[in-house]
């Protein structure tokens, strides 16, 4: 478990890292919803770190927020996007995600990255972690979920 | 600037690969060429001519960092401009990079604007 006052810190670290990369990236702009209503079929992906901090990131995006995600970079229609860039596009999402999450969170430890990986579509009642988020975007909803195991 | 250099592009996530082609041709580059990790790489860096070459850290199968250290030990690819591209912008990474070799880096996320500036600092234009 990590001490309750590190998670306002890293909370608001995960969301500018967030922001930064969907803006930076995908062109894509998110509002924070007060509500977690979570849609149904939400391709999650999650990755790992280890270093200091132990922990895994899980990120869930709505199929309609992929779609846009993949429009707005590769200028793809809905009938030439298959699973293979589905998949591509949340796991290198979610890798750079994490990677600027660590950054702010501690800029000067190294903490480490996994491959992340796709867990398939999921369709979740609740967010499970020490930390979770949901953002809206003009186009669909993207959610994560932060769990750390061990602070050394 | 050479507009025509053979640029390879090496990332294990296809779209990554075709944002950075796309940023590249916004740029005005259109000879390029990519690999999904760097055992493709090495194996088309010693198939064809490449010029500068862009590269993903964290790959399966080979790294970007061994990717980089393959090409500086060998002589004919030795001298070829190096950039690169990392989602952790961790101190002790980029000391093992600048200790192999590696041209310049830059951390994702990053704009246009930004990867144009690396390749023009590298290629000194």
């Amino acid at each position: 478990m990590v001490s309750e006052d590190i998670l306002p810190r890293a909370r608001n670290a995960f969301k500018q890292a967030l922001f930064e990369v969907m803006e930076k990236m995908y062109f894509v702009f998110l509002e924070p919803v007060s509500e977690e209503g979570l849609e149904e079929g939400l391709h999650a992906v999650e990755v790992g770190f280890s270093g200091p901090w132990e922990g895994k990131i899980t990120v869930y995006f709505s199929p309609d927020l992929l779609f846009f995600m993949i429009n707005n970079v590769l200028g793809l229609e809905e009938r030439e996007i298959d699973d293979k860039v589905r998949i591509d596009t949340a796991k290198e999402c979610t890798n750079m995600v994490a990677g600027s999450f660590l950054r702010k969170f501690e800029p000067e430890k190294a903490i480490h990255l996994s491959i992340p990986e796709y867990l398939g579509v999921q369709h979740l009642k609740k967010l499970q972690g020490e930390f979770t988020l949901t953002m809206e975007a003009e186009r669909g909803r993207i959610s994560a979920a932060v769990s750390f195991y061990r602070a050394t | 600037m050479d507009k025509n250099i053979k640029i390879l592009i090496v990332d294990d996530f296809a779209t990554m690969r075709k944002v950075i082609r796309n940023i590249l041709k916004q740029i005005g580059f259109e000879n390029i060429v990519e690999a999904e990790d760097g055992v493709a790489a090495l194996k088309l860096l010693k198939s064809q001519k490449i010029d500068f070459i862009i590269a993903d850290w964290n790959m399966p199968n080979m790294t970007g960092l061994e990717l980089l250290k393959a090409v500086r030990a060998d002589q004919d690819l030795a001298s070829t401009p190096f950039l690169m591209v990392t989602a952790e912008a961790l101190q002790e990474n980029v000391v093992a990079a600048v200790k192999a070799g590696v041209s310049n880096y830059i951390v994702k996320p990053f704009t246009a604007e930004v990867l144009n500036e690396k390749i023009t600092k590298i290629l000194g234009g």
